[in-house]
């Protein structure tokens, strides 16, 4: 009997044993880090001499900084512009490409492959395809009679650059999504909608759209994040500038904390970033669940 | 002789829910084929899962050879199971999938390759050992499952309507496989069905089941003349037993047992004409031919009689031409019950 | 007759855009590495080189310490795959098919950590590596990715579509629950196992955020933050130079999405649903 109930014991605690390893990860990286985030936002620290408590001085001093308004603009600017489009172009592709043809998985394949490309490749190639005197795209511009642009070096077309990119690496991976929630919807809708005598605008639009609804609302999300967390492009091309117009809150984050190692303001710009992701999480896990009620 | 498995006051509830099975008794003999035979629902393939240990009872006791299993692992209960959906490992060759109970137990790598070709010979899976199951028909997969549970020589072989999953003519030829099987090992074999001609063909001994009770238990003969209550007499059987209510007989003057409530007669026992022959030697009604069905060396007929229908099974390869029909069952083919259901012996 | 035809041309004049879309750059990047400084500074461009400069490879090879990057690479790349392999098969299989207390508040947790990006926390795990004496250390580019989410939620789904009665006709075999796990739920999981090892690694190779926040010493960072530096090697970006490295940076992703595109594609397409 003795032997019985330890085995109880142990099968009973199995559970917690498998994922300890993982879950200490989790609260060492990502759990942890967060709550050390909140309590350093309120005192002022440089990383060497001593913590100071200043209550919410952080936060009044980045409310009241022009600075940080400047890089807020910059951040919706960029996400609503680069989430915007890449929707758009994906949509677009997606019904272009859906048919399951030898040409069109080629095509997929081809688009997809930025999406799996580092940031740095990526940003490099653009950075000399943009270059002002030298690149291919003023090249092109010049052979459609357009006159040359100085895309990251101008306030007005810097981020617009950088939403280019954006966009380019990641229509790829909207487009096969959307694929294959077309492709998930069941034939005989289209067959009755052709019975039905309905057009292909109109199937589209009452057909298609309503169907692959979950879909697109799980990408806008993901991509709103995505563009929230966007550096590394920025570092690479055009480090913020010029004149901050590139700047987001990622990128102030991590210039208050490496460069001027202002550790408890940057903790208050990453509270900040934290709480915009984590608006953008309660509401998608708030729908995910919604969805599979309906389901 | 002490039964090879022995159940003592069962009780099996999930969760708190009301229990599935209250209080289950029962002996299932040694070299035995045993069916657990039952509509769904009724605890069959539960009790046989506690008999494997893959469900723990809530109460009561099992033994195997006498020996409390309360706290034995399915591995070392020295049975095997086929399952219903075969439950062959996917990614492992049919070799493999033969070999792998084997391999746990221990078994010597010469003697594993011997029992492995013994039974893949019997079994006619000699040239499929190298495949996946994927590549086989739902007939090679059974047959893997069984072979699965033969090369491990287990005392009982469990088996959870193995057959269902295959269609009518391959049923009837595994059917006949098993039965030999079972007089080749001379194993106890425990088998679960819901189907009474299933049941019927290849048990020694049938335990009736019906919301985890037993209603009845015994050979086929004894269960197909002598059921004990209505719910037997018309689960064995097919058609199944005509059940007329007592009430129904208005004019005739019938000699019945006390507490009569029920009378029923099976199907085979009927005897139809165009009109009551003289000497009458059991119930007779008038009735009218609804339809009929052509079954080959029998005709199943539908009667209505003057308040409910009767089905009728004539021996015979010509069709009546009569729609309007007498009825007559002998009397020492009737059954009676009483309120309760059950069964009054005369 | 004439509108098939018409159809078919638009088709190929969108296919060709696509293609001059995504695949031009890749194009513009190999041509580059293979010019002379003198061709990547001419306007108009050429788009084609008559002496290709396999020299710049060599240049940019010696300009970095190359093969440090890329063992670098290796190691970190490799040790975090395999790391996550080791933490996220148990505590899959635990969510899959163990019953235990706050199961589902836990597996909440491990999602919800799902979306938390680098970007966000990595200042304070900076400091906490500070604090430990392990920035400029391996542990300090492996550890924090050790484990995933993704594949925790990713390997519990196939994991769950096991059917139960394999598992009781392997206990029915007297098979252990390691035996079962590595000879029946792992094997069914395996097409799962190598989406996950590949997302793993290409992520881990293309990292350049991590390395650069997290270390600040040549001796422990990995090939994107070396080639980066290549366009500080001589006064001006020397394009054809950076365009070699990044080549080089590029070739292994390329050969891998070229052998398991499919799989590459499913794993970084995965959203879970059915």
């Amino acid at each position: 009997m003795a032997n019985i109930t330890k085995r109880k014991v142990g099968s009973r605690l199995k559970p917690y044993a498998l994922i300890t390893p993982a879950m200490i990860i989790f609260i060492l990286f990502f759990i942890y880090p967060i709550v050390y985030m909140v309590y350093l936002s309120f005192f002022k620290w440089n990383m060497i001499g001593d913590m100071k408590f200043i209550g919410l001085n952080n936060y009044t001093s980045m409310f009241a900084n022009s600075e940080f308004w400047v890089v807020m603009k910059n951040t919706f600017f960029f996400m609503i512009l680069s989430v915007g489009l890449v929707i758009l172009f994906s949509m677009l592709m997606a019904v272009y490409l859906h048919k399951n043809t030898k040409i069109n998985n080629l095509l997929q394949s081809v688009i997809f492959a930025p999406y799996i490309i580092s940031f740095v490749s990526i940003s490099f190639i653009f950075l000399w395809m943009f270059e002002p005197d030298y690149g291919l795209f003023n090249y092109f511009l010049e052979r459609i009679g357009i006159s040359s642009v100085r895309w990251l070096q101008n306030t007005n077309t810097a981020m617009i650059s950088l939403v280019m990119v954006s966009v380019w690496k990641g229509v790829g991976y909207n487009t096969l999504i959307i694929i294959s929630a077309i492709q998930k919807i069941p034939s005989y809708l289209f067959e009755a909608a052709e019975l039905d005598r309905s057009n292909k605008a109109k199937t589209f639009f009452k057909i298609t759209i309503p169907m692959i609804s979950p879909t697109m609302f799980f990408l806008v999300l993901v991509n709103l994040i995505t563009s929230l967390k966007t550096f590394e492009t920025i570092q690479l091309m055009t480090l913020g500038g010029p004149a901050n117009s590139t700047k987001t809150l990622v990128y102030y984050l991590y210039e208050y904390g490496f460069s001027f190692y202002k550790i408890g303001y940057a903790s208050a710009v990453g509270v900040v970033l934290m709480v915009l992701i984590g608006v953008l999480t309660v509401i998608y896990f708030k729908v995910l669940s919604k969805k599979v009620y309906y389901h | 002789m002490t039964p090879k498995i022995e159940l003592k006051g069962i009780k099996k509830s999930y969760d708190g829910n009301p229990p599935v099975i209250e209080n289950l008794s029962m002996k299932i003999m040694p070299e035995s084929f045993t069916v657990l035979l039952g509509p769904s629902g009724c605890g069959k393939s539960t009790t046989l899962r506690m008999i494997a240990g893959l469900e723990q009872e809530t109460g009561g006791t099992i033994f195997i050879d006498g020996k409390d299993m309360k706290h034995v692992e399915p591995g070392e209960r020295n049975i095997a199971m086929v399952f219903q959906n075969y439950a062959l490992y996917p990614t492992m060759t049919i070799r493999e999938n033969i070999e792998f109970g084997l391999k746990n137990m221990k078994v010597e790598k010469n003697e594993r390759f011997e029992r492995i070709k013994q039974v893949s010979e019997i079994l006619g899976l000699s040239e499929y050992l190298s495949r996946k199951p994927a590549k086989l028909s739902g007939g090679q997969r059974q047959r893997v499952a069984l072979a699965r549970a033969m090369v491990k020589k287990p005392a009982v072989f469990l088996m959870d309507e193995p057959l269902s999953n295959l269609d009518a003519k391959l049923r009837n030829q595994i059917r006949g496989e098993l039965i030999e099987l079972h007089k080749r090992l001379k194993t106890t074999f425990v088998f679960v069905t819901h189907d009474q001609t299933e049941a019927m063909s290849m048990a020694t001994d049938i335990i009736l089941l019906n919301e985890g009770k037993i209603m009845q238990e015994g050979s086929p003969i004894e269960i197909y003349h002598n059921p004990q209550n209505i719910f037997t007499a018309k689960f064995i059987g097919n058609p199944p037993m005509n059940i007329l209510k007592l009430s129904d007989f208005s004019s005739e003057a019938l000699i019945v047992p006390e507490k009569t409530a029920y009378i029923g007669f099976r199907p085979e026992n009927v005897v139809i004409a165009e009109s009551l022959p003289e000497n009458r030697e059991g119930i007779t009604f008038k009735g009218e031919i609804v339809t009929h069905e052509m079954l080959g060396s029998e005709i199943l007929y539908r009667i209505q009689l003057e308040n409910e229908s009767i089905n009728a099974k004539i021996y015979s390869s010509k069709m009546t031409d009569y729609s309007q029909i007498s009825v007559m069952v002998p009397h020492e083919k009737l059954y009676y019950f009483d309120t309760h259901e059950n069964r009054i012996f005369s | 007759m004439i509108k098939p035809i018409m159809k078919k041309t638009i088709k190929l004049l969108i296919n060709m855009l696509i293609i001059v879309i995504f695949f031009v750059p890749f194009y513009w990047m190999i041509l580059t590495a293979f010019k002379t400084l003198e061709e990547t500074v001419q306007f108009p461009p050429s788009f084609w080189v008559s002496h290709p400069q396999w020299e710049n490879f060599l240049v940019a090879l010696k300009a970095i310490p190359f093969m440090k990057f890329t063992i670098n690479s290796v190691v970190v790349s490799i040790s975090v795959m395999l790391l996550q392999f080791l933490t996220v098969i148990p505590a899959a299989y635990a969510f899959a098919r163990l019953k235990f207390k706050g199961k589902s508040l836990l597996f909440g947790t491990v999602l919800s950590t799902m979306m938390v990006p680098s970007q966000l926390v990595f200042l304070p795990i900076y400091l906490m590596f500070s604090k430990w004496g392990l920035i400029n250390n391996y542990l300090s580019l492996i550890l924090p990715f050790a484990t995933s989410a993704f594949g925790i939620f990713m390997l519990r789904q196939s994991f769950m579509q096991v059917p139960e009665e394999i598992l009781e006709a392997a206990k029915l075999d007297k098979a252990s629950e390691f035996k079962t796990l590595t000879r029946i739920m792992l094997p069914a999981a395996k097409p799962t196992l190598v989406m996950l090892g590949l997302f793993s690694w290409i992520s881990t190779w293309n990292d350049y955020f991590w390395p650069l926040v997290i270390t600040t010493n040549d001796a422990v960072r990995t090939l994107p933050i070396g080639i980066s530096s290549l366009r500080m090697v001589e006064s001006g970006v020397t394009y054809h130079i950076v365009m070699a490295g990044n080549v080089l940076l590029i070739i292994p992703i390329i050969i891998v999405f070229l052998i398991a595109q499919k799989q590459i594609i499913r794993a970084f397409t995965y959203t879970g649903e059915k």
